[in-house]
């Protein structure tokens, strides 16, 4: 009995050889071992490593597959090395201290078990290197290229171009995705003259410079100007209708004018994603010569296409009362809860009755901390979501988004336009415009 | 004792000067280059000259500067009558050049359309205040210095 026990074990222990061996067979890349398609579709966490706006649905010469595995999120390998200034930044955070909230967020801890993939066997190690060293001890890596399942998308992700893509338009190529381009517009949006701006310094080649100060009103605490001091100035940039409009500078300055050309009329605008340093973090070299617009006298329409894309203070006044609209307030919530106005040289602090605080920054009314990746990037537009049900925004309505004066909130519209949410407006005015009516207010949590 | 506490005062309020005058060309360097700054200012300056700078105000402040530079002149020409050691009026000398350029500065163009101007005003009058203290100061505390 004790010799036939003997066999037994030594026959299991044998065994147990031949299957680590198998074990051994398995492919690895780098330090990781490639996860096969069941261990992806069983993954706790599945992380698509590539550019966020890969992620969000483009295909570009970089990566052919355009979109993200369905209930995958995004940890992009351009966040590991994008242009970004530790001490200097308008959210007060270290790129270490970004990234932890990014994991945070993303509900990745130590113990979790994640697939991260890729296209070209280079981003997705790299995101695990990063994990690895935070901790992260199960993480197995996974090429794209494999997958057969249908990808998906943001509805309307184009609306956010990568540099990339804008270089091809640029080169008078083709683009599936935007077609037939008659008429290029590339313009540059940023406060100040060409010299103050530090347009000069460098911009995408092409752009004609836009100061911020000529769309909005200076004798009215810069509120957006009226309609035909808005049309005056895109027929100045030779921008009519027909017009294809890439809108390239940091995201609040862009979305704002790209909404202002929406407003007016123009079908084919778009956001360059990722601002300036994205196009130099591409490998693009920018251009320091000044271009000037050749000005038009026809726009193709005298009054605004798109009227309700851009909100008035009356217009909002009357539809509070309505139950299927709501005002977001995309603030900090030191602004929400009116212990600051946001703005030094803006006195009224407080909020308007009614409005369900959506998020912006922290500390300055210039943070976007809610709403980007340190790469100047839209956040996943999931988190985006989630964030927005947890505030109480509620998305079968009509959602209206201010800020202090409309450029924040322009952002987070074009945020949720990317997201295929058509019922939404900007509230161009904002705080500041509320406030300077007269309009009641409310103070406090 | 008297004249060493003289002399500190008379440092301390130098150096608030520089510090004044040091400011308003930072300020202004800072309002061509942050979005932020440039509102602020110039938000702030046409606040101030709606509230601050009617008609009748201004001439009001050239009259105070009128009083101010000819008591000024007036001790000036009394201190050379005396053949006085000229730092003993050095400050009274200043305070007359300080006047001259407020004057300039409520009048002219050129200073009215700097985005900054409302922070040039009151850093132009505050020197010229501590100037004043500063004249007080020479002609009161350290008078037995300069005697002959």
């Amino acid at each position: 009995m004790k010799k036939s026990l003997w066999i037994m074990l030594t026959c299991l222990l044998m065994m147990s050889f031949l299957v680590v061996g198998c074990n051994k067979d398995a492919k690895t890349l780098g330090n990781y071992t490639i996860a096969t398609i069941d261990e992806v579709k069983s993954a706790d966490i599945v992380v698509d490593g590539r550019a966020n706006e890969t992620y969000a649905g483009w295909a570009t010469q970089n990566n052919k597959k355009g979109g993200h595995i369905e209930g995958a999120t995004d940890f992009s390998v351009n966040w590991l090395t994008a242009t970004y200034d530790d001490k200097e930044n308008l959210d007060g955070m270290t790129r270490d201290e970004q990234l932890k909230q990014y994991m945070e967020n993303k509900g990745i801890d130590k113990d979790s078990k994640v697939v991260i993939y890729d296209e070209n066997g280079k981003d997705a190690v790299k995101v695990a290197d990063y994990l690895t060293s935070q901790g992260v001890k199960d993480i197995k890596v996974f090429d794209l290229n494999k997958w057969e399942d249908k990808l998906v998308a943001y509805e309307n992700y184009k609306l956010y171009v990568p540099p990339v893509v804008v270089k091809d338009l640029i080169d008078g190529k083709e683009v599936a995705e935007i077609g037939k381009v008659e008429d290029l517009k590339i313009v540059e949006i940023s406060w100040g003259t060409e010299e103050e701006s530090g347009y000069l310094k460098g911009h995408v080649p092409g752009a004609i410079h836009v100061n911020s100060d000529s769309f909005d009103d200076e004798d009215n605490v810069y509120l957006l100007e009226e309609d035909s001091v808005l049309f005056d100035l895109a027929k100045s940039q030779g921008i009519s209708v027909g017009s294809t409009v890439v809108v390239t500078g940091d995201p609040i300055f862009a979305c704002r004018y790209a909404t202002i050309l929406k407003y007016l009329g123009v079908n084919e605008v778009y956001v360059m994603s990722g601002g300036v340093s994205g196009w130099t973090d591409a490998g693009f070299k920018l251009e320091t010569k000044s271009n000037k617009g050749a000005a038009i006298s026809d726009f193709g329409t005298t009054t605004p296409k798109n009227p309700d894309l851009i909100d008035t203070v009356a217009e909002v006044k009357v539809k509070l009362s309505d139950s299927k609209f709501m005002l977001v307030d995309n603030r900090t919530i030191e602004e929400y809860r009116g212990e600051t106005s946001g703005y030094s040289y803006f006195d009224k602090a407080g909020r308007i009755e009614g409005a369900v605080f959506g998020y912006a920054g922290v500390g300055n009314s210039s943070s976007m901390l809610y709403y980007r990746g340190l790469d100047t990037t839209m956040r996943n537009g999931y988190e985006i979501e989630a964030m927005w049900k947890k505030a109480g925004v509620d998305t079968s309505k009509h959602l209206s988004f201010y800020c202090g004066g409309g450029y924040r909130a322009a952002e987070i519209l074009w945020d949720a336009m990317v997201l295929g949410y058509d019922d939404v407006s900007l509230f161009a005015d904002g705080w500041c415009g509320w406030a300077l009516a007269g309009e009641k207010s409310v103070t406090g949590k | 004792m008297k004249k060493k506490v003289g002399y500190i005062v008379l440092g301390f309020l130098s150096l608030l000067q520089v510090i004044g005058g040091a400011g308003i060309f930072f300020l202004d360097d800072l309002s061509g280059k942050k979005v932020g700054v440039n509102h602020h200012v110039i938000i702030r300056k046409k606040e101030f000259i709606s509230t601050w700078m009617s008609n009748s105000q201004v001439d009001m402040y050239k009259l105070v500067l009128l009083v101010i530079v000819v008591l000024a002149v007036l001790y000036v020409i009394y201190q050379l009558f005396r053949r006085e050691n000229w730092c003993k009026y050095v400050s009274t000398f200043l305070v007359i050049l300080l006047s001259f350029l407020l004057y300039f500065e409520l009048v002219l163009e050129v200073f009215q359309s700097l985005p900054v101007y409302m922070y040039l005003l009151y850093i132009t009058a505050g020197i010229l205040f501590i100037e004043i203290i500063k004249a007080l100061v020479q002609n009161l505390l350290l008078h037995k210095k300069y005697d002959k």
